[in-house]
């Protein structure tokens, strides 16, 4: 593939990207319109209907809710969605300040979910139908029939309470990270595992596997070097839809564990219909799956070189 | 310590008012005695209490000079020489006794405040961390939004007065008042004292700055462009405040007993001169109050450290009321999840969570290390029933017939629901709010005569021409309290069992509360009466007609009238009165499904202790806890 052909492929793919974008963020502003009061949130049993009529005009939600859409496209060009209804703080900064942790969170799930699981997976497809393997489709099941929502807790419990050897919740140091990356890392590396397992079933019993072990490589430079690569592709796929996935998790995990993120922030910004919030809440969430997509798509070429021969 | 509340204040200006108008009237000294009135300072509690002393003994002196002129006229000349001698010596006795007992009493309380303080059994330097469920907005806390939270507001910042958390009586806090100009006007008396955080004295202007930026009106903000979303708690605000001097204002109001509590028990007081050197984003950005605690670090969503104000003018003389605090840093840590809050405490990264709910905290009530919290008297459920709006085609309403509310009322067994489904310590619901209302005192409320008793209810039923029953929608809300959608089941199935056959539908709070608001959607509202201390607050909202919630409304039943009666009454033993009957009433006329008074719950290392005294939803109380030495 040439420097045009990547060009041309990360061109389309941010058009497609900002479309989607754009059709996501005007989804959410009209349903949320049309669904929330946030002034019952902000006032009252007392306040009179005609000051929470002054308070709605206050806060933009008055007129025709086409001229209010226009109007809000027109400020989001230019990055400004307003101020949070609770806080009177700019929502895209509310939102940018948890924005770093619920990508830390992310990261942290993402690499755990990459470690337990293509390691994992290669070991059970290369101890195919035996103990080893049953036992690892096993823990796969579990991984992915596990409620993380439940799972934080019994984490928490356990290696909290009763073993005191992790911190309930919180932010701070590495060790508040490790019990909400295990939570929302578990299911991501069941599905790695599962991916990689059958992935790496098949490329093993292809012809090129077999003309490596005829030239007499090593075995582990036969799984590492090459089928590894192949059997990595569906798992580079998948991690596409996984950061969209593990940002719908962080939501829950955020909550259980306290974690000062973004799934938490918008859980909060629904409840009370701070619309400004919400809204750039949705649109760093959509912008952030819309680049992990294209970097899974750039990723497709370093991974499997036929790729980039075949766009020659 | 000497009491000075809300309804004590106004009889005691009312009633030496004309105490000493009958006195002066005898003695002939009538114009000195109104002088007294009319300038008596009552800015604090001790001024208070010598306020009505000395008038009481003006009373007396004034009897005692008409008897004194009466002699006179009679006795010759020596006699009175000696008698104004006596006369003398007696009053010079009597001023020194007097001294005396003044000294005494200003001993006793020191001694009192230091003993309360209980110095040898606290620890000062503990910093004590309580687990919160939320902890996000901005600092100003006139915004909108920022005004309702619960982890800022009344920890950092002061109000003018402030609700006795026992009596339930409106008492001074940063400030008190005087009715002046025949109820139209108040004087508010900033307490010497409080200051900013930054070191700066709390003034009259600050006060005049803090109702005027309420109100929209600061004058910074001609234009109006900024509004903080609290204007109707200033609403009884008549006119332009003025200052007096450095710690008087004059603020003309509605002719209504519920201005003090409106403007003063409710409004945050602001720095004039912060916000306007950095501004309205400024200041919610950096917010400084006079508060108990002093903040220190705001994480939004993550923790709040605040410190304690030792330069805080309200000591330990009356623990039932915002004083100096005695941990030295409350840092509130922020626990979205319920059982994390509870796995914080157990591993000992918290000491205290106000809020869980019960059955989280049941098994932990024997348990060695931890002390679960009871905080009772908070929010009665109540259904209210539609009667504004027809319900069927033919333009009836069932819930217009006193027998169906009274049947409703037959066919709940509200104990069970609270004893299975609750602490099994709440109350039966009663009258306007909760029994802990000021001016409604729990020995002044009326029996209970709706008991459970189906065969009764359906009884009434049939007496209705219902003995087939009807159907109804039956809104309530999900999430708000403890229990609530089990709550509203529970009662949909006794209900059902004579006849009325709702449709529940459980919403979040804003929605249910927005429909409520309405007031034009029949059938059953399930929502709360609040535990405001002055009961003003409920009843405009849900009893008075045409009330942002009313949507039970009884015309000729008398409701309407005593709610004028008690708004425009300010003789406090009336308006206790007016207070009794109308919450009597308002029961007797089965005016809504009383169910049960809420039970707070929490939990807390047994390492401190905390009377919550129904502060549990708020969390200003935390300068009540007190880290034990260990």
């Amino acid at each position: 593939m040439g420097p045009q052909s990547i060009s041309t492929i990360l061109f389309s793919r941010l058009l497609q990207g900002i479309l989607v974008v754009f059709v996501v963020i005007s989804v959410v502003f009209l349903v949320s319109r049309l669904a929330r009061n946030p002034v019952e949130y902000l006032t009252t049993d007392e306040t009179t209907v005609e000051e929470k009529e002054l308070l709605k005009e206050q806060l933009g939600l008055t007129g025709p809710i086409g001229i209010q859409y226009v109007k809000f496209l027109y400020d989001a060009v230019q990055l400004d969605l307003g101020n949070s209804f609770v806080s009177d703080l700019p929502a895209l900064s509310e939102v940018s300040k948890r924005a770093s942790k619920t990508l830390q969170l992310g990261v942290a799930a993402l690499l755990f979910s990459l470690a337990l699981g293509v390691p994992l997976g290669i070991i059970a497809a290369l101890n195919r139908a035996t103990p080893t393997d049953w036992l690892a489709r096993f823990l796969a099941v579990l991984g992915q029939a596990v409620p993380n929502f439940w799972l934080g807790l019994i984490l928490i419990f356990f290696f909290a309470v009763q073993l005191d050897l992790m911190p309930t919740g919180g932010s701070g140091g590495i060790e508040h990270l490790v019990l909400p990356t295990i939570t929302l890392g578990l299911l991501a590396s069941a599905v790695s595992m599962r991916l990689t397992r059958s992935g790496m079933i098949d490329v093993m019993g292809t012809d090129f596997v077999r003309t490596a072990r005829a030239k007499g490589l090593r075995e582990s430079t036969i799984i590492w070097r090459h089928a590894l690569r192949h059997a990595l592709l569906p798992v580079a796929t998948i991690l596409g839809i996984q950061v969209g996935y593990m940002i719908a998790g962080t939501v829950i995990v955020e909550q259980v564990f306290a974690w000062p993120g973004i799934g938490r922030l918008m859980l909060h910004t629904i409840l009370v219909g701070d619309f400004p919030v919400m809204i750039a809440g949705i649109l760093v969430i959509s912008t952030s799956i819309v680049v992990a997509n294209i970097l899974v798509d750039l990723s497709y070429p370093i991974i499997d070189p036929r790729i980039r021969a075949g766009s020659r | 310590m000497t009491e000075k509340n809300y309804w004590q204040r106004m009889r005691r200006s009312r009633m030496s008012r004309r105490a000493l108008l009958r006195a002066s009237g005898r003695a002939g000294v009538g114009a000195a005695g109104l002088a007294l009135v009319g300038c008596g300072d009552d800015d604090d509690d001790d001024a208070a209490v010598a306020q009505v002393q000395q008038q009481q003994q003006q009373q007396q002196q004034a009897m005692q000079q008409q008897e004194v002129q009466q002699q006179q006229q009679a006795a010759p000349a020596e006699q009175q020489q000696q008698q104004q001698q006596q006369q003398a010596v007696a009053q010079a006795q009597q001023a020194e006794q007097q001294e005396q007992q003044a000294m005494q009493q200003q001993q006793q309380q020191q001694q009192e405040a230091v003993d309360l303080s209980r110095e040898g059994e606290t620890d000062w330097e503990r910093t004590v961390t309580v687990a919160v469920p939320n902890a996000v907005g901005g600092l100003d806390v006139q915004a909108p939004g920022n005004y309702t939270l619960k982890w800022n507001g009344p920890l950092h910042y002061d109000r003018l007065l402030q609700y006795d958390l026992v009596t339930r009586e409106i008492v001074p806090h940063a400030g008190s008042f005087e009715w002046i100009e025949d109820f139209t006007a108040l004087l508010w008396h900033v307490n010497p004292g409080h200051a900013w955080h930054d070191g700066t004295p709390l003034t009259a202007e600050d006060v005049k700055f803090s109702i005027d930026r309420a109100a929209g009106n600061a004058p910074y903000n001609e234009s109006g462009t900024y509004e903080t979303g609290i204007a109707y708690i200033v609403s009884a605000v008549n006119g332009e405040s003025a200052v007096v001097d450095d710690l008087t204002l004059r603020l003309p109001v509605n002719t209504d007993v519920t201005a003090p509590g409106s403007v003063g028990t409710t409004m945050p007081l602001v720095p004039k001169h912060l916000i306007e050197e950095i501004g309205d984003e400024g200041y919610n950005r950096d917010g400084m109050g006079s508060g108990p605690f002093q903040l220190i670090n705001f994480e939004p969503d993550i923790e709040v450290r605040s410190k304690r104000n030792d330069e805080y003018p309200i000591g330990y003389d009356n623990l039932n009321r915002i004083h100096r605090p005695w941990a030295k840093e409350i840092v509130q840590s922020v626990r979205p999840e319920p059982v994390a809050r509870l796995a914080a405490i157990q591993a000992g990264e918290a000491d205290v969570t106000p809020s869980l709910e019960w059955e989280l905290v049941q098994d932990f009530v024997d348990e060695p290390g931890f002390e679960v919290l009871f905080d009772p008297g908070c929010c009665p459920h109540t259904i209210f029933p539609n009667t504004l709006v027809p319900m069927f085609d033919d333009g009836s309403n069932p819930y217009r017939d006193i027998r169906v509310r009274q049947a409703m009322n037959h066919a709940v067994d509200v104990e069970t629901i609270y004893t299975t489904l609750a602490t099994g310590r709440e109350q039966r619901a009663y009258g306007i709010g909760t029994r802990q209302l000021g001016g409604m005192q729990p020995d002044q409320s009326g029996p209970l005569t709706m008991e459970y008793n189906v065969e009764k209810a359906m009884q009434l039923m049939d007496a209705a021409g219902y003995a087939d029953g009807f159907e109804s929608d039956f809104y309530g809300t999900a999430g708000f309290f403890a229990w609530t959608d089990q709550i509203a089941l529970s009662v949909q199935q006794y209900l059902d069992v004579v006849g009325i056959r709702t449709n529940l539908q459980l919403d979040p709070l804003p929605d249910f509360r927005a429909r409520m608001a309405q007031r034009d959607v029949p059938g059953l509202h399930y929502y709360f009466t609040n535990q405001s201390p002055d009961p003003f607050q409920v009843i405009n909202a849900e009893v008075a007609e045409g009330g942002t919630l009313s949507v039970a409304e009884y015309p000729g039943s008398g409701i309407q009238e005593l709610v004028e009666a008690q708004r425009s009454e300010f003789d406090p033993e009336k308006r206790k009165q007016y207070l009794n009957e109308l919450a009597q009433l308002i029961y007797t006329n089965a005016s809504w499904l009383f169910l049960f008074e809420t039970v707070g719950t929490g939990l807390m290392s047994d390492t401190l202790e905390w009377d919550m005294k129904g502060n549990s939803r708020d969390y200003g109380g935390l300068w009540g806890i007190r880290p034990l030495v260990t």
